[in-house]
C-alpha cells in the first residue's frame, strides 16, 4: 500500500505539477524549405528562452518575413550598403514606399499587413464574440508557447503569453500541454510528431492562407511540413469542413459538457478569417453546443470551422484586456493558465 | 472417534470459511456503493464532463472483489485458508479501484498522461497472482492431508 501511495502520489505531480521542457522534432535550422525561406525559431531548447514567434528571418527574403523582424532585417541591408559606399556630401533622396498607418480603436486594428474587427452579438442566450480578420500573409496569425517553452505542465494564461509576446490580439490555443501527443507545429516548426490516433482530426493552416482539416491517421506531421504547414492544431472536432456541418447533433470532445465555452477559428474565404468565441456555465450565459456552433459558423460563411480547447481555458484577449469571462465553474472568474496561444503581433507604422 | 474428530474439524473450517466469504463480500460490497457514490458525486461537480472510469469504478469492487466471495459462500467443499491470496486479491483489487479513479479524474480534468496504465497492468498481474497462489494454497493443503 506505501508502493501505491508513493506511485499515485508520483502520478498526480507528474501530471500536473512537475514541468518538463522537451526538444523540437525539427529544428529552426532544417527549414530550408520553407515557403518563407527561414527559420521560425520556436524550436528552443533548456537554455534558450527567446519567443518562439518567428524571430529569425532570411535577409533575403523579407517579403515573406515573420512580422515584427522585416524592419530590422531591411536596416541591416541599409547599413551594410551604406557601409561600402563612398562618402558623399550630398545623398540622393529616395522615396520611401508609404505603409499604412497602425489603427487602433475600441474593437478594431488594422496595420500594413492585417486587420480585424470586433463584434459582440447574443446567441441562444450566449455571449458570442466574432472577430474578423483580414490579411493576404497567413504569417501574421502566430503562435506561442507558455514562458515561450514547448513541454508539458508549463502554462501560463492567454494573457500573460499574450502581454509577453507583443500581442494586439490573442485566444487561447489547443492546450499541447496538456497531452502526449497530437501533432504540434507552429510557426513552421515541428515540435511533436506523434498522432493522437487514426481518426483524430486536426486543423492545418498553410503558408499560402488555406485551412484544412485534417486526420492524423491520413498524413504525418513531417508530411504536412513538406506540405507548407504553418500552424497545426490538435484538439478539434473540425466543425465546417467545405462549408458543410462536420458535427453531429449530440457530437462531443470526448465526454465533455453538451453546452460550454468554445473558442473556434475558421476560413471563410481567401485572406477572410473568423476567430468565435463564446462563454457558458453561467446563468447569464447558456453556452453552444459543437452542433450550434458549426451552424453558428456555417452562417457567417465559414468554409473550415475548427474546434479548439474550450471549457475554462476559453479566452480572447485584445488590446491588453480579456474581453470575456473565463470560468471553470461559473462562480469564479479568473483565466485558466494554457500552454499555447494564437495571436495576432502589434506592429506600429 | 476419529471420524468425528475430522468431521467437527472439517465442520469448523467449513463455517469459518462461510463466515470469511461473507465477511468479505460485505465488505467489498460497502466498497462498492462508496465507489459508486464517490463516483457520482465527482461526475456532478465535474460540470458535465464525464468519464468511463469514473462512471463504472465501483464495478471494480463489485465483480472483482464481491462476486468471488459470493461464489465461495456457496461451494459446498470446504475452501481452506487461503490468507496470502486474500492478501494479494485485496491489493489487486485497490490498485484497479485506485487507477479507475485517477484515470477518471485525469480524464475530466481535461488532460491526459501514460502513467495510469501502470495501475492496469500491476492490478492484473496481482489479479493473476492471487489466482494462482490460491489454487496453490487449496491443493497444497489438501496434499498435506
Amino acid at each position: 500500500m506505501t508502493l501505491l501511495a508513493g506511485f499515485t502520489t508520483y502520478v498526480i505531480l507528474d501530471t500536473f505539477v512537475i514541468e518538463r521542457r522537451y526538444e523540437v522534432v525539427v529544428p529552426a535550422d532544417n527549414a530550408e524549405t520553407r515557403p518563407n525561406g527561414g527559420d521560425n525559431t520556436a524550436g528552443r531548447s533548456e537554455s534558450d528562452n527567446t519567443e518562439p514567434s518567428g524571430d529569425i528571418v532570411s535577409s533575403t527574403d523579407a517579403s515573406n518575413a515573420t512580422p515584427g523582424e522585416e524592419g530590422s532585417s531591411a536596416e541591416g541591408s541599409r547599413a551594410e550598403e551604406s557601409a561600402t559606399e563612398e562618402p558623399t556630401t550630398e545623398e540622393p533622396t529616395t522615396e520611401e514606399p508609404t505603409t499604412p498607418p497602425t489603427i487602433v480603436t475600441e474593437n478594431s486594428y488594422s496595420d500594413y499587413g492585417i486587420s480585424l474587427t470586433i463584434d459582440e452579438i447574443r446567441y441562444l442566450d450566449t455571449d458570442v464574440i466574432v472577430v474578423d480578420i483580414y490579411t493576404d500573409d497567413i504569417t501574421t496569425i502566430l503562435s506561442a508557447f507558455a514562458e515561450n517553452t514547448y513541454g508539458r505542465n508549463i502554462k501560463e494564461p492567454t494573457s500573460f503569453i499574450a502581454n509577453n509576446n507583443g500581442a494586439i490580439f490573442a485566444i487561447n490555443g489547443d492546450f499541447y500541454g496538456a497531452r502526449w501527443s497530437g501533432y504540434v507545429i507552429r510557426n513552421g516548426v515541428l515540435y511533436r510528431e506523434e498522432p493522437v490516433g487514426y481518426d483524430q482530426e486536426d486543423l492545418v493552416i498553410y503558408y499560402d492562407g488555406t485551412f484544412e482539416v485534417i486526420k492524423e491517421g491520413e498524413i504525418t506531421a513531417r508530411e504536412l511540413l513538406d506540405k507548407g504547414a504553418w500552424q497545426v492544431f490538435t484538439f478539434g472536432p473540425g466543425l465546417v469542413v467545405n462549408g458543410e456541418i462536420n458535427v453531429s447533433e449530440r457530437q462531443e470532445v470526448l465526454y465533455c459538457l453538451d453546452t460550454n465555452q468554445r473558442t473556434v477559428i475558421g476560413q471563410i474565404a481567401d485572406g477572410h478569417y473568423v476567430i468565435v468565441q463564446a462563454d457558458a456555465r453561467t446563468a447569464k450565459d447558456h453556452g453552444l453546443t459543437l452542433y450550434q456552433m458549426a451552424e453558428f459558423l456555417k452562417n457567417l460563411g465559414v468554409v473550415t470551422g475548427y474546434n479548439l480547447d474550450g471549457g475554462g481555458s476559453s479566452t480572447i484577449f485584445f488590446k491588453g484586456a480579456v474581453l470575456n469571462d473565463p470560468t471553470p465553474n461559473g462562480t469564479d472568474f479568473y483565466e485558466r493558465s494554457v500552454s499555447d496561444i494564437v495571436y495576432i503581433k502589434y506592429r506600429a507604422e | 472417534m476419529e471420524m468425528e474428530t475430522t468431521k467437527r474439524k472439517v465442520n469448523f473450517a467449513a463455517q469459518y470459511g462461510r463466515k470469511t466469504a461473507i465477511k468479505h463480500t460485505i465488505v467489498y460490497a460497502l466498497v462498492s456503493v462508496f465507489c459508486f457514490v464517490l463516483g457520482y458525486i465527482y461526475e456532478m461537480h465535474g460540470h458535465g464532463v464525464n468519464s468511463n472510469y469514473m462512471i463504472y469504478m465501483f464495478l471494480i469492487p463489485l465483480i472483482g472483489g464481491a462476486l468471488p466471495y459470493l461464489i465461495l459462500i456457496f461451494i459446498p467443499k470446504t475452501v481452506k485458508k487461503h490468507a496470502t491470496s486474500r492478501v494479494m486479491h485485496y491489493c489487486a483489487i485497490t490498485t484497479l479501484t485506485v487507477g479507475s479513479f485517477g484515470a477518471g479524474a485525469i480524464e475530466i480534468y481535461g488532460t491526459a498522461t501514460r502513467l495510469t496504465k501502470v495501475y492496469l497492468y500491476v492490478g492484473i498481474a496481482l489479479t493473476a497472482a492471487a489466482i494462482i497462489l490460491f489454487i496453490a494454497e487449496q491443493y497444497v493443503k489438501k496434499g498435506k492431508q
